[in-house]
């Protein structure tokens, strides 16, 4: 798997985890070890997002890394993507 | 399960008001009622792991 793949990937297990404790502190909001885990698991997808986005280009048209030129819609798009 | 783990648990916002604690299943179950068991935090899978089982929670597969 190249990097760019593997990277996409830890994210969407990182936001995965995030939407199942979301799901568990909505019912345990006092919950600390709950809410650390949170926490963590929010800072490893955010810098993995800053990761790929640095290297790969934005993965919503709100990442605006430069702002003489709309990156978002740059080549290629997902179902062109030969790799996929 | 053991009946008799506690949770304890805030009557108000942001984790303030009265604590209740509350037994993970009622103690003396009432007929006709239908109960979930309140579930207590342990150790996750990592999000890696938890991708793949489809839940951060080791005691949720099945």
């Amino acid at each position: 798997m190249d990097e760019q793949t593997t990277l996409l990937e830890q994210i969407m297990a990182y936001d995965f985890a995030l939407y199942d404790l979301q799901l568990f502190l909505n019912t345990h909001p006092s919950d600390t070890n709950a809410l650390r885990d949170y926490k963590m698991a929010l800072e490893q997808s955010e810098n993995l997002r800053r990761q790929y986005q640095s290297k790969y280009g934005p993965l919503t048209a709100r990442y605006l890394p430069n702002t003489t030129c709309w990156q978002w819609i740059n080549d290629p798009w997902p179902w062109n993507n030969k790799e996929v | 399960m053991d009946n008799l783990n506690i949770a304890t648990v805030y009557t108000g916002n942001n984790c303030t008001g009265e604590p209740i604690m509350i037994p993970v299943m009622p103690v003396r179950p009432e007929l006709a009622r239908a109960y979930v068991p309140y579930q207590l935090y342990n150790k996750i899978f990592s999000a890696q792991e938890g991708l793949k089982k489809g839940t951060v929670f080791p005691e949720l597969v099945k």
